[in-house]
Formats: structure tokens, sequence, C-alpha cells
């Protein structure tokens, strides 16, 4: 069963996230803020991040993926950037981050049940 | 070889010559005589001698022999043999037969001898001076019966004591004769040595006239001569000045003279020069001696000289014939040049006391080419007055009134008036009696300091129309202080004073444009120097205009400017800006002096074909604040407007799409309502905000509104836990009525308090508490809140109250950026006032100061209702 982590500050989303997965055979781990979810990737070794770049704390979601990238360990984990700035700048933040996916809120769940499945089926 | 060649040319040597000939005659004379003298009475001595001795030896011998005693006879003879200087003794009979003979030897040896004397002689004494001897016979006995004694006596002594007599005579002579020569050498050459002393004088008179011989204890004949030198030297020096001084003034008066003096003799060669011929020909008068006239003066040769003297004008008294005549000279490099001459002739009868190769004609000549230029100039200046376009005018400043004494045709062709009308009157006829002109002014000043000067005044002309007269002066200045004349010129600017009326007026108007604009403008002229910068621009930059008076170059203009600017956005040089294709581009500029501006440039170099640059300022801080703030606003508002729709947005998809348990269902509608809720509240918000800015308080219902209800209906909302755990509420002024919008108010308090719990979020209390001060001198109520959250730097909270501005751009923290404009932007319209303390990390505290009822506010108009707001 594919592993996947959601890391996004606001309860509602991970919640909408959860709902839209749990037909799915995937194991859902959530943190609620950058630091916890970089604990949590190297913990729990997903196959794959939903990431939210906005996040309250030190880190947020562009430098966890960054992180997420660098490190040997967790390169291997897809990551699919969720972020309500959808400009072209934003875009190429997140490619440089080294993220797989670029989802711009408000997101479709069943748009973000194909981007999951297209990423864990590839690995 | 002439034998004067040999004598002696000195007297003294003539003298000690003569002497010692005479001198050498006269001893070789006395040698001679007294040398003859001796030889005879030594011989006659020697004889005498030789015949006593021979007697004597007779007589002696007479007895012996008479004894026939021969021995006795030879012993007594023999003793007679010894006796100095005899030679020989001899015996003979009175037969003649010698009996016997003694021979005496060289060492006076008496030797018997065989008789060798001649026979007795016929004479007593025979000399035989060769043989060195003579001999003497004497008769023994009476009458020589008895026989006769021969005695041979030598002339060796004699010789001997003649020749010592001659030596001696010899040196006498010659020390007599050398001693006499040196004396008379000392004494000629005592007496001759005053004649050298008056010989080198008279050599020295020579090189120094005048000079006196001291007389000193000379002989008579040196004395007088050493007087008539004296005499000659002083008349000779009296002459020798006269000559001198004669010369000198000669000499002084012909260099004065400008004219070149030149000597030529009768073949017409220079034979002299005065020095002012170095000037005229340009050599050096040593240079021209020898040279022919005609070389300076061509043509003029002997015989044109000859013939133009001749026909000239005769002078009787100087006695020469004077010729002046024009003439083309030849500088030394060939250059011709005009002359005058006049060449004088002298007279035969001169010319003969002169003697060969005199001075025949003496030639003045006179460079006349600057008078030549200066007569053609004069010409030309004369002409260049009556051809120029420009009425000229010279009035007389040595008479009163100063009047015209000169004006041209161009002066009457712009003012009407005929020269002969206008000769002898004062210029300032043309004035008509219009004589409150400014400028009058200045030509009066300018006249009586000698100025020149250039003005232009009002002026008719004879038929009475008015022109612009350009009139430029300038002062003649003669020998003394002040100006003998005054020229002037007119220059008929009628149509260039009304184009420049024109322009004025168009000029004043566009300044009047540029000083009203809001815009900067600046204009360098072609050099590249600042000329023009209006009001606007020196507001924007905050320069003192009197800097910029002073010719800025554009360098300096851009080095001053480019202080102005953000040193991360410098600005682009004026000066780089290269050729203008006509279609300038847009310069932002960010200035950080003398406050944060944005400006807009535009440089249009070359304008109006003349070189200038014009540069175009325009202030578009405002502008670029607002893109700025809604720039950042779309990217807030993006986020946290999108952020709700994707529970919106998700849920409905998923109810949609997927069975959901009424449990759930239940749940997840109301996470959607909560969302929507929040997009709601931010819209009210934004439109509130939108709305309140746009009615600039118009739409204000303010009434007395107790603070205690006020505050408590805006803490409501957080009243449930947890928010309402950490509330604490302290109102002392909780009966004190306020002046307010309650509705708006109430707004602002809960936006205020909304903001403290966000930016705790590790908890924390809530203080929200009133306090009593005055806002413009009227009674005050501060509402405070106060947090113990993360708290804003100085930076942040100088502009917190910025719309859209985010303390926290990150969007973690919800919100519009919108609140505390909105709280900043209804306390100030309600003449209250916002006053915000915060420390990083510690905490902020925001003071609402509202003004209190019962008096009237204080800027605003007491509102007319007090309505329910819409």
């Amino acid at each position: 069963m594919k592993r996947v982590l959601i890391v996004e500050d606001q309860s509602d989303i991970r919640k909408l996230i959860r709902m839209t997965l749990e037909f799915e055979a995937y194991e859902i781990h959530e943190a609620c803020d950058g630091a916890e979810g970089l604990r949590a990737a190297a913990a729990v070794q997903p196959d794959l991040m939903l990431l939210d770049v906005m996040m309250p704390g030190e880190l947020d979601g562009l430098q966890v993926c960054h992180r997420i990238k660098q490190d040997p360990a967790l390169s291997h984990v897809k990551v699919v950037l969720l972020t309500a700035r959808g400009q072209l700048r934003d875009r190429e933040a997140g490619s440089r981050s080294g993220a797989d996916e670029y989802l711009v809120k408000p997101f479709s769940p069943l748009q973000l049940i194909d981007t999951i499945e297209r990423l864990t089926a590839a690995a | 070889m002439p034998v004067s060649r040999w004598k002696p040319s000195r007297l003294r040597d003539q003298v000690l010559l003569l002497l010692a000939v005479v001198t050498a005659l006269a001893m070789a004379l006395l040698y001679g005589v007294s040398t003859l003298r001796l030889n005879e009475t030594a011989e006659v001595d020697a004889r005498q001698w030789a015949q006593s001795l021979a007697r004597t030896a007779a007589n002696a011998g007479a007895t012996r022999l008479a004894a026939n005693d021969l021995r006795g006879l030879e012993s007594s003879l023999r003793d007679f043999a010894l006796l100095p200087g005899v030679r020989r003794i001899e015996l003979r009979d009175r037969d003649g037969q010698a009996l016997f003979a003694l021979r005496v030897t060289d060492d006076q040896r008496v030797l018997s001898d065989p008789p060798a004397l001649a026979p007795q002689p016929t004479a007593a004494v025979d000399d035989d001076r060769d043989g060195g001897h003579v001999q003497a016979w004497a008769p023994m006995g009476a009458g020589g019966d008895l026989g006769s004694v021969g005695v041979q006596f030598a002339l060796e002594a004699q010789r001997h004591h003649i020749q010592q007599l001659r030596h001696d005579t010899v040196l006498a002579v010659a020390i007599v004769g050398l001693f006499s020569l040196l004396a008379m050498h000392t004494l000629l050459g005592r007496a001759l040595a005053p004649l050298q002393r008056v010989v080198s004088f008279s050599r020295g008179l020579g090189r120094g006239s005048g000079l006196q011989l001291q007389q000193r204890n000379d002989s008579q004949e040196i004395r007088e001569l050493t007087d008539a030198l004296n005499d000659a030297s002083r008349t000779l020096h009296g002459q020798l000045d006269a000559i001198r001084a004669s010369e000198m003034r000669l000499h002084v008066m012909v260099n004065a003279v400008p004219d070149a003096i030149i000597g030529v003799d009768e073949q017409g060669l220079i034979r002299s020069a005065s020095p002012a011929a170095t000037n005229i020909f340009g050599r050096e008068p040593a240079d021209l001696v020898g040279v022919p006239l005609s070389a300076l003066l061509p043509g003029i040769d002997a015989a044109d000289a000859e013939r133009r003297t001749l026909d000239g004008l005769y002078m009787r008294n100087s006695r020469t014939h004077v010729a002046r005549f024009d003439a083309s000279a030849r500088r030394h490099g060939g250059t011709a040049f005009p002359v005058e001459v006049s060449l004088a002739r002298l007279d035969d009868a001169d010319i003969a006391a002169l003697g060969e190769g005199a001075t025949r004609y003496a030639c003045a000549v006179r460079d006349v080419t600057d008078q030549r230029t200066m007569d053609s100039m004069l010409r030309l200046y004369g002409r260049a007055l009556e051809c120029t376009g420009n009425g000229v005018v010279i009035a007389d400043m040595s008479m009163p009134h100063a009047p015209v004494i000169y004006a041209n045709q161009a002066f009457t062709a712009i003012t009407g008036y005929e020269v002969a009308d206008t000769i002898g009157r004062n210029c300032a006829f043309l004035q008509r009696g219009d004589v409150a002109q400014h400028e009058l002014q200045l030509l009066r000043e300018a006249i009586a300091e000698g100025r020149s000067a250039t003005v232009v005044l009002r002026n008719y002309r004879a038929d009475g129309t008015l022109f612009f007269n350009e009139l430029s002066v300038a002062p003649v200045v003669g020998d003394g202080p002040r100006p003998t004349h005054y020229v002037g010129v007119l220059n008929d600017v009628t149509e260039r004073e009304r184009a420049r009326l024109a322009i004025a007026e168009r000029n004043a108007r566009l300044n009047a444009v540029f000083d009203l604009s809001p815009d900067g403008f600046v204009v360098f002229d072609r050099e590249g120097q600042l000329v023009y910068s209006n009001q606007a621009f020196l507001a924007m930059t905050g320069w003192d205009g009197s800097h910029l008076a002073d010719g800025v170059s554009m360098a300096e203009f851009d080095r001053r400017f480019l202080q102005l600017c953000d040193a991360d956005k410098p600005a682009v040089p004026v000066l780089d800006r290269g050729v203008d294709d006509g279609s300038p581009e847009v310069q932002v500029l960010y200035l950080v002096q003398p406050r944060d501006r944005v400006l807009t440039r535009l440089v249009r170099h070359n304008a109006g074909g003349q070189g200038e640059s014009v540069l175009y300022f325009r202030d578009v801080t405002h502008e670029t604040e607002v893109d700025r703030m809604k720039s950042e606003f779309l990217t807030t508002a993006a986020h946290d407007l999108r952020t709700p729709m994707v529970s919106v947005f998700g849920f409905t998809e998923l109810l949609l799409n997927r069975p959901v348990p009424e449990a759930r269902r239940r749940d997840v509608l109301e996470t959607i309502h909560r969302q929507a809720s929040l997009l709601i509240h931010m819209v009210n918000e934004l439109l509130d905000l939108a709305r309140i800015e746009a009615r600039q308080g118009k739409d204000l219902h303010r009434a007395p509104c107790p603070l205690g209800p006020l505050v408590r209906q805006a803490l409501a909302g957080f009243a449930s836990p947890p928010d309402g755990d950490r509330l604490t509420v302290t109102l002392v002024h909780a009966d004190v009525s306020l002046l307010v919008d309650a509705e708006k108010t109430h707004r602002a308090l809960t936006n205020v308090v909304s903001n403290a719990f966000k930016y705790s979020p590790q908890g924390g209390a809530i203080e929200v508490s009133s306090v009593e001060g005055a806002l413009h001198g009227q009674r005050a109520i501060g509402l405070r809140v106060r947090d113990h959250g993360i708290g804003m730097t100085r930076a942040q909270l100088a502009r917190v109250c910025e719309r859209f501005y985010r303390a926290d751009p990150s969007g973690n923290i919800p919100g519009t950026g919108l609140g505390m404009s909105l709280v900043k932007e209804i306390v100030e319209l309600q003449g209250g006032e916002v006053i915000l303390e915060s420390q990083p990390g510690r905490g902020t505290e925001v003071t609402l100061w509202l003004p209190c009822s019962g008096q009237p506010p204080a800027l605003l108009p007491a509102p007319a209702t007090a309505g329910s707001t819409s």
C-alpha cells in the first residue's frame, strides 16, 4: 500500500484530502507545519507528499520540498505542492525546489486523485 | 753694401763711435812716433856705448900692447868682454892684422876666437842691425900706431827694453781709450735721458691729448723743449674737444632723424649711412658702405643722381643742388616699399677741397609705407562708413551740446533726416520729447563716465513714425582724459524688437505654465549648462534654486541627482543618452532624498534643433505606491480568498461525486459554510474599506454613545472559549459618552482585538482597558488593546496602517492587510487618533483615541441625524 503524507496547516483542507483519498488504497499520514512534516517524512518514508507552500513556522513548503529532494534517503519521495499562488513566478519557485507537481488552490479532489495515482504508479 | 748701413742711427752711438775712432787714431800716431824715437835713441846709446867701450879698452890696453904684453892685454880685455852687452873683442895691429879675438858666449864665458870681424871699417862704428849688434873700433896709442881694438856690442838688450816699453805704451793707450769711452758713454746717457722722457711723452700725446710733461731739473734745452711740447698739447686738446663736440652734435642729429641719411660718392657708391638705415633697409650701416645706391633705390645711380640734382634747386648758402622725389626702395629681403628721397649734391669746389673719394651726394630717405597705408586705410574707412547699412554719427564732445559733425547716408535712410539738417544738432532730437525711457538714463550715465554703451531707444523718424534704434556709442579719446568725440552707430531694430516682445510675451506664458505645472522641467543649453528648472522640479529634489542658478553642467547635474537616488537603483545619467531618436524613453528614477519618491523622466536632446536638452520629470510616487499595494493585495488576497475556496470547492465536488454518509455529510456542509462565511467577511471588509475611502466620512453617523456597551458589544464575538479565557477587560470610563459612529467604531475595535489574537498565536492575555486624555485640547478616551504576541519591528509598525500591508507577508496568519487601514480610517474620520506601540517578541499595544461627547467635534460638522447604518 502506498503511503501518503499530508503537510497542511489548515485542518479543513487536511480533512478534505483525507476524505478524497479514503476510498483508495493509501496509508495516510498528516503533519500541520514544515518542521513536523520533515520529521514525519523521515519516520514514515512516504511514497508521496502533499505539501502546502504557505505554512506558519520556520519552514515553508518550498524549503521542506528542497530538503526532501536534497536528502538521499528521501529524494525518491514524490512531492506535490499545494498553493494558493498560481502565478508563473510561483510555479518557477516550485520547480526550482524540486517539486514533482504543482497544484493551485482551489484544486479539484478528483484531479488530486489522478495526480497521486499517476505519480505513485510511475514510481 | 753701403757704409751707411753700418752707421749707427742713435746720436749716442755715433758720438761714441767717433770718439773711439779719434782716440784709436791718436793713440796709434803716438805709439808710432814714440817707438821711432825710442829706437833711434837706443841705437845712438848703443853705438856711443860701444865706442866708449872700445876707446876705454884701447886706452887700457895701449900700454900693454906697447909692452908687447899680449898676454896681459888679453886678460885685461877679458874683463872688458864680461861687460854687459859685449859680444866680441878683437885686437888688431897697426897694419890691421888681427892679433887675437875674444868671443863671449851666451853663458858669459870668454873664449879665444879666430878673428871674424870685418877689417877696420872706415867709420868708427859699424851698424849691423840685422845681425842685432853694432861694432866699434878704437885706435890704440896715439893715432892708432899701435893697433886698434874692435868691440861688437849686442843690441838684444836694447831691443828687449824697447819691446817692453812698447807693450807698456800700448796698454796705457788702451786703458786711457777705454776710460774715455766709458766716461763719454755715461755722460751721454745722462745728457740724453730727459730726451727719452720727452720722446715717450710725445708718443703718448696721440692717445691722450692735453697731457702735461712735468719740468725737471734738466738742461735748458730740454726745459725749453718740454714747454713747447706742453703748449702744443694744450692747443691740440682744445682743438680736439671742439672737433669732438661738433662731431657729437652732428652724430646725434643724424641719429635722431628717422630718415636714413646716406653719403654717396662720385661713383654712386655708399660711403656712409646713419643708424636709421637699419630700420628702413634692414641692413647695418657698416654693411652698406661700398654698396651702390641703386641697390637700395633701384634706378638711382650716379648719373641719375647727377641729372636729378642739377635739375633741382640750387641752395646758395650751402652751395648744394637739392632734388626731392618719391621713389620705390628695396629692403634687404627684396621687398619694395615707397620712400621719399631728398638728394643734395655738393659743389665741385667743396669736392676739390675734400679730396678724392669724398661724399658727393647726401641722400635722405624716408619710409612712407605707414603713411601710405594710413592714407589708403582712411580712404577705405571713409568708404566703409558710407557703405554700411548702419547709421553712423560722430558728435564733437569738446563743444557744448555735443553737436553732430558727421552723419553717413545710412543715417538718412534710417531716420529720414538729411545729413545737412543733422550736422550741428544734438542727437536727442530723434526722441521728439519721448524722454521717459530707462535706456536713455543708461546712455547718459555711460557718456558721463566716458564709457561705451549699447542701448535700444524709441526714436522717431522725420515723418514721425516710431522706430527702435539700437544705438551703440563709443568714446574717442584724444590726449586729454575726456573723450573728444563720441561715435554712435544706429541700427533699426524695430522688427527685432517686435519679435522680441512677442517672444517675451510667449515666454512669460510658457514660464507661467511651467511654474504652475506639477511636473518638473529642466533645460540645458547647447553647452550642457543648466539654464532653467521650474519650481516643481526643485520641490521634487529639494534643491535650492540659487544653487542651480550659477550654471550647473550636465555632468554635475547627474552627479547631484545620483546622490538623491536609491543606491540600488541609480538613475541613468542624462549625459549618457546618445543621439535622440525622436522617441524618448521613459526612465524611472527611485529617489531616497529628500524623501522616497518615484519619478519618471523623459529626456529630449537637441530640442527645437538648438542643441538644448529638455528634461521632464513626473512624480509617480503615489501611482507607484498604489500599484505596488494593489499588486501586493492581489498576491495576498489570492491566497486568502483561495484558501477558504479550497474547502468550498473540494467538499462540494466530493458531495457531488461520492456517496457520503449522513453523519459526515453534516460535518462537511458545516465546513463549507464556515469557509464560505470567511470569504464573505473578507469581501465585506474590502467593500467597507473601499466605501469608507470613497465616501471620505460622509456616511458617518456620529452620536453620543456610552463607552461600556460599545466595547462589550464589540468583544461579544470573542467571548466564547478558548478566546474568551484570554480576554481581560478593564473599563474605568464605561459611563463616559463618546461622540462616535457606533457601528464603525465597533468594527474598528473588533479588528484591533482580532489582530491581538491573531498575532499572539502562542497565547497570552489580551487586555482591553480605557485611558483618559485629550485630543486637540479636548477631552478624549483611549481604548487600549494590549497583547503579548509576536509584536512588530519599528519598520513594520510604521507601515502597519498602509493598505494591504501585512506584517506577516507569508500569509501564515490569515488576513486581508486591510484591518488596520480600516481602523485608522474610521478613527481619524471621527477626529480621533491611533497610537501604536510594539516590540518584536514582546507584544503590541494599540490605543484608539476617540473624542468624548458633550463638546462639539473639533473639526467635523456634527451629524444632522443619528439613524441606523445601511
